[in-house]
């Protein structure tokens, strides 16, 4: 029994629950801001398809690329490197995850449904399988996949997929690619030794500056367009827009004078912008619906 | 290397693109259209990624049990399916003139199931035994006959044209798998474990809607689906992952 709870347990540890805890966000924030109501039971089920399908689906593509992750010291200690389980439980556990997720996603709609499928399909096919290896811009392929909790989330209230949720699910699109390019960057030697192309080792640190500038100027843009659609968030889209000035600085800070400690503090600029849009913006919303 | 049936850059894209069509036609509200993609992909999928001896085995079972049920209970769309996917089985574990042949008689159960009498459905199945009895003997491969099987429930879902102009495009997407991509190296393997998952996921999805007497529906359609993406996830796994062998594919 300890052994089976054990197991569990790393399979859930092959969730990577930090950034779990992030999609779940945007999930729910998304989910909020779409202005179906809050009803325990959609709530419910939006959980087990953000920690089945979104959780299952990072399981699954460490699952597939554990031989990646045995060569590099930050990830050696995972579950499958370090044979704490078998390919065979991780398989199995990971397919119950990803199956929960879809069919509770079903049960909302099929447009949550779609979502959850779309994220498998983006991350696992397009960007851990086909891409990732290949091309250092593959990172923009599994920002799209990062960015199908949100669109579930918005299908989940709203019953659809339309502009504003695409929009909402595309903050999280133009976001992904800053804050992963720096970790690529601070992990630069890790993934070179893996034979993984990043954008900051193959096009050198001052492209790689100008299109993290891009990224941070198109977060607090986007924010601003779904204030104005919506009629409602704009304290959270000022908000942004001073973080991400903020970060902006820092971007070109580290143009200049590029290094690993300059790389770390920029994931620190860069990782609340999200969160600050997604928790932000839905109570920011609810005040001004008088809820 | 050993495990490539030859180069796969161009049918990975060309995977990669239907599949997004399918996710597609889920998004427009095209339930239908998406699970027929799906379940012509997977079989290319599978095609690509054959199933080794004791899984072929137990996946062929599992799909005798689904045909017999879905005769029992009337379900003739279901033992289409089945009747196909087995068929398609048995002759991903055939080379040459045997999977042609299994090839060939794939469509005819759920044919006779329905009954022969529209002209329709004449001309098309003796199109598609025609082309996939073409195609089994000049590749003696999978791709092929894969396709023709999946594809064919389709003759009693949208109608004869629809399965018509969907085998022709099956044939399209099955002739860039086996044929112009053997030129273009190739970069990927196949995770056997997961395929198995894809085609059990499948039968899940085939098995629940028999068992409980509703017919296809919005649950059905997302289980063979998520099966279809496990079996392209399967078939992509790059050639660098050196996993080694699970107990399954030890004892193929």
């Amino acid at each position: 029994m300890e052994t089976l709870a054990r197991k569990i347990a790393d399979i859930l540890v092959m969730t990577k629950p930090k950034q779990l805890l992030l999609l779940m966000v945007t999930m729910y924030g998304a989910y909020l801001l779409s202005g179906g109501g809050l009803e325990v039971q959609t709530l419910l089920l939006l959980t087990i398809t953000g920690i089945g399908a979104a959780g299952g689906v990072t399981a699954l593509n460490m699952y597939i690329e554990y031989d990646i992750d045995e060569l590099m010291s930050r990830t050696r200690g995972r579950p499958l490197p370090s044979k704490r389980i078998t390919p065979e439980e991780a398989l199995a556990g990971i397919t119950l995850l990803i199956v929960a997720g879809a069919l509770a996603g079903t049960l909302i709609n099929k447009y949550v449904a779609f979502a959850a499928l779309a994220g498998f399909y983006f991350d696992i096919i397009g960007y851990t399988e086909v891409a990732k290896r290949r091309s250092e811009w593959a990172l923009l392929v599994g920002s799209i996949a990062g960015s199908m909790p949100a669109l579930g989330g918005w299908a989940a209230g709203s019953g659809s997929i339309n502009l504003e949720g695409v929009l909402l699910a595309g903050i999280v699109f133009v976001w992904q690619p800053l804050h992963v390019a720096f970790i690529h960057y601070y992990y630069e030697d890790d993934y070179e030794r893996a034979g993984v192309p990043t954008i900051p080792g193959k096009l050198g640190p001052v492209y790689f500056a100008r299109l993290a500038a891009a990224s941070v100027i198109a977060v607090p843009a986007l924010t601003w367009t779904i204030a104005v659609l919506m009629g409602a968030g704009y304290f959270t889209a000022g908000l942004v827009t001073l973080m991400a000035s903020r970060a902006l600085v820092a971007v070109a800070r580290f143009s200049r004078e590029p290094s690993r400690e300059m790389a770390r503090s920029m994931i620190k600029y860069a990782s609340p912008l999200v969160g600050i849009v997604f928790v932000f913006m839905p109570v920011e919303a609810a005040l001004a619906a008088g809820v | 290397m050993d495990s490539c049936n030859g180069g796969r850059r161009l049918s990975c894209l060309s995977i990669i693109v239907a599949g997004l069509s399918v996710l597609a036609s889920m998004a427009v509200d095209a339930w239908m259209v998406a699970l027929a993609v799906g379940v012509a992909l997977s079989g290319v999928a599978s095609a690509i990624a054959p199933l080794s001896g004791r899984r072929l085995c137990l996946a062929v079972l599992l799909l005798a049990s689904s045909l017999l049920l879905g005769l029992a209970g009337g379900h003739s769309l279901y033992v289409s399916i089945a009747a196909s996917f087995a068929a398609s089985l048995v002759a991903s574990g055939r080379h040459g003139v045997s999977g042609g042949l299994t090839a060939l008689l794939a469509p005819l159960p759920g044919l006779t199931v329905q009954g022969l009498g529209d002209e329709w459905i004449t001309l098309y199945s003796g199109l598609a035994l025609v082309a996939a009895s073409l195609y089994a003997y000049e590749h003696t491969g999978r791709g092929h006959s894969f396709t023709i099987a999946s594809v064919s429930p389709l003759v009693f879902v949208s109608g004869p044209a629809v399965a018509l102009a969907a085998a022709l495009a099956g044939l399209q997407l099955s002739a860039l798998v086996a044929g112009l991509t053997t030129s273009y190296g190739c970069p990927f393997r196949r995770d056997s474990g997961m395929a198995f998952t894809g085609v059990v996921l499948v039968l899940i999805g085939v098995l629940a809607g028999l068992l409980t007497g509703f017919g296809p529906g919005e649950a059905t359609y997302t289980l063979w689906l998520t099966g279809y993406l496990f079996l392209v996830a399967a078939s992509l796994v790059p050639l660098s992952h050196k996993r080694p062998a699970t107990s399954w594919e030890a004892g193929s």
